[in-house]
């Protein structure tokens, strides 16, 4: 911050206007950008959430991506700790995306990122990047070539796109790496990596990736692969564990979490030290309102149905009695329609 | 930092002194002599005193000083409120009682005007007191959430830069977020 300028509050050194400001709840930001020039720069900055991190004072909101009937997305935020938690819809979506299906979507930091998607014919490199302390999009560098239904996912600050079939890309068998201090990305290429993702999860440092089975080999329907970051290689996933990832899923403090839908919905858990499957909860589909998607924050689980109706399921009650876990649900919206993916963003 | 833990002596004495509050009069204590930038006087206990790090490093910095310590940057009456606060926290350290303390903050910062808050804070930042600054960036940051813009720019005397289409531009964008301020 420069010295020259004015202080944020008159009589006080930034530095303490700052450790004051930082303490006022996330929700009230954009009503403390509006008090002056100043104050807007101070809450865009890297410093504010910095001190918020650095004091235990961070907010984690959940940001959902939709599609309506019509196939145009849209694009929701949702505060779960307000007292009268409801999804709100963020305007401003880049006219681009708004109808392109297979969109990567991936958080980190305070930016939110749109990456490749549309279809076999029109897939797309562009990568459209949302600040959510500016509350402005922009484009950031793109794919080295175009992606849509990538595995994406974010390990150690880096963006992964892996695969995602397109009819105009060069190499089926390569993924690419995103370092948002760069604004760069970064192509490679194995044989082992898979062109076709149906779902991906970050589990123990290493990115599974579901596949479709589309190759009459396969023994199983199912099949998945794991990268790890930090080496580079690929392996075969656990076929056990495998066996049981049919439906959306999610990493709860380590521990992964699928959502069978094939018949009502049912929350099963992968016993990593059993290498078995359990049914944690089997849900009304009055009250999940299928199809789902998951997504976490902490120790609380959140099924995200049509129109954003959302239960949430706090998992450390688990691990006992099934029917044990304490659930509570957040009405869902007309407007919204599909849940394509749900992602959660600290500040 | 400005605990007065630092000094072995001070601590000994604050913790026998404390369980029998009447031996406090009966055993002279020195006085700290403290002027505010407004020439008032202020005699604190040195106990209290040396919860403010910049007079004890004063005194650190020349030991044998009888002199009275100026503090240019601080008037008389965020002094005196800070001064209250302290003492009741030295009893605190000596006798830790979470619930009381608690309770005593919240009281203490309850009755003080907007402005006594405000006014508070360059005091406790001058003087090096953490704990009070930390309770009073609270205290603010409390005072303010669900306020409205104008709310908050009165409360701080803040000067709105924006021009008028910046600032209709601002609330369009952020509209959402307006839902359910309190205007007073």
């Amino acid at each position: 911050m420069e010295e020259n300028q004015m202080s944020l509050i008159s009589g006080l050194p930034d530095d303490i206007a700052l450790s004051c400001l930082a303490r006022v709840p996330r929700k009230y930001h954009a009503i403390l950008k509006c008090v002056s020039k100043r104050w807007r720069e101070l809450v865009c900055c890297d410093e504010f959430y910095d001190y918020r991190r650095m004091h235990s004072l961070s907010e984690t909101w959940m940001y959902a991506l939709c599609c309506d009937r019509y196939g145009k997305i849209w694009f929701y935020v949702l505060d779960p700790n307000e007292s009268q938690r409801r999804w709100k819809c963020v305007p401003g979506l880049p006219a681009r995306a708004l109808n392109k299906m297979g969109m990567g979507f991936e958080v980190i930091g305070k930016k939110v990122y749109l990456l490749g998607g549309g279809g076999w014919l029109d897939a797309t490199n562009e990568v459209f990047c949302y600040d959510v302390s500016r509350n402005s999009w922009t484009q950031v560098a793109s794919l080295s070539t175009a992606r849509y239904d990538s595995a994406c996912q974010v390990y150690d600050g880096k963006i992964y796109a892996i695969g995602g079939l397109a009819s105009t890309r060069s190499d089926p068998y390569s993924w690419d790496i995103f370092d948002p201090q760069t604004n760069s990305w970064e192509l490679h290429s194995n044989a082992c990596a898979v062109p076709e993702v149906e779902d991906s999860i970050v589990l123990d440092g290493k990115i599974y990736i579901r596949c479709q089975a589309s190759a009459s080999t396969m023994s199983s329907p199912f099949y998945a692969v794991v990268y790890e970051p930090s080496s580079g290689t690929w392996q075969h996933a656990d076929a056990d564990m495998v066996s049981g990832w049919q439906g959306p899923a999610v990493v709860v403090d380590g521990t992964l979490y699928v959502l069978d839908q094939s018949s009502g919905t049912k929350l099963m858990m992968w016993q990593k030290d059993k290498r078995e499957w359990v049914a944690v909860k089997r849900l009304s589909t009055l009250l999940t309102k299928p199809p789902c998607q998951l997504a976490a924050i902490g120790k609380k689980l959140f099924i995200v149905g049509k129109g954003l109706s959302t239960v949430v399921l706090d998992t450390s009650q688990t691990g006992s009695v099934e029917g044990a876990m304490v659930g509570t649900s957040i009405p869902g919206l007309i407007t919204a329609d599909k849940v394509l993916n749900c992602k959660f963003q600290t500040l | 930092m400005s605990s007065s833990t630092d000094s072995p002596t001070l601590t000994t004495e604050t913790t026998q002194l404390s369980p029998q509050p009447d031996t406090e009069t009966a055993k002279p204590t020195k006085k700290i002599t403290l002027k505010s930038s407004d020439n008032q006087i202020f005699e604190v206990e040195e106990s209290v005193a040396m919860e403010f790090a910049t007079v004890k490093s004063f005194f650190e910095d020349s030991p044998s000083s009888t002199d009275i310590v100026p503090l240019p940057n601080v008037t008389a009456k965020p002094l005196s409120q800070v001064i209250e606060f302290c003492k009741e926290q030295i009893k605190f350290k000596a006798n830790p009682d979470e619930a009381q303390k608690k309770k005593y903050n919240a009281e203490f910062l309850t009755e003080k005007s907007d402005k006594d808050l405000v006014d508070m804070i360059p005091v406790a930042n001058y003087l090096e007191i953490k704990d009070l600054l930390d309770v009073l960036n609270q205290a603010v940051a409390d005072r303010i959430e669900n306020k409205s813009v104008e709310y908050v720019r009165n409360f701080f005397g803040i000067d709105n830069d924006f021009t008028a289409e910046e600032e209709a531009a601002l609330r369009r964008e952020h509209a959402w977020a307006y839902e359910g301020v309190d205007e007073d």
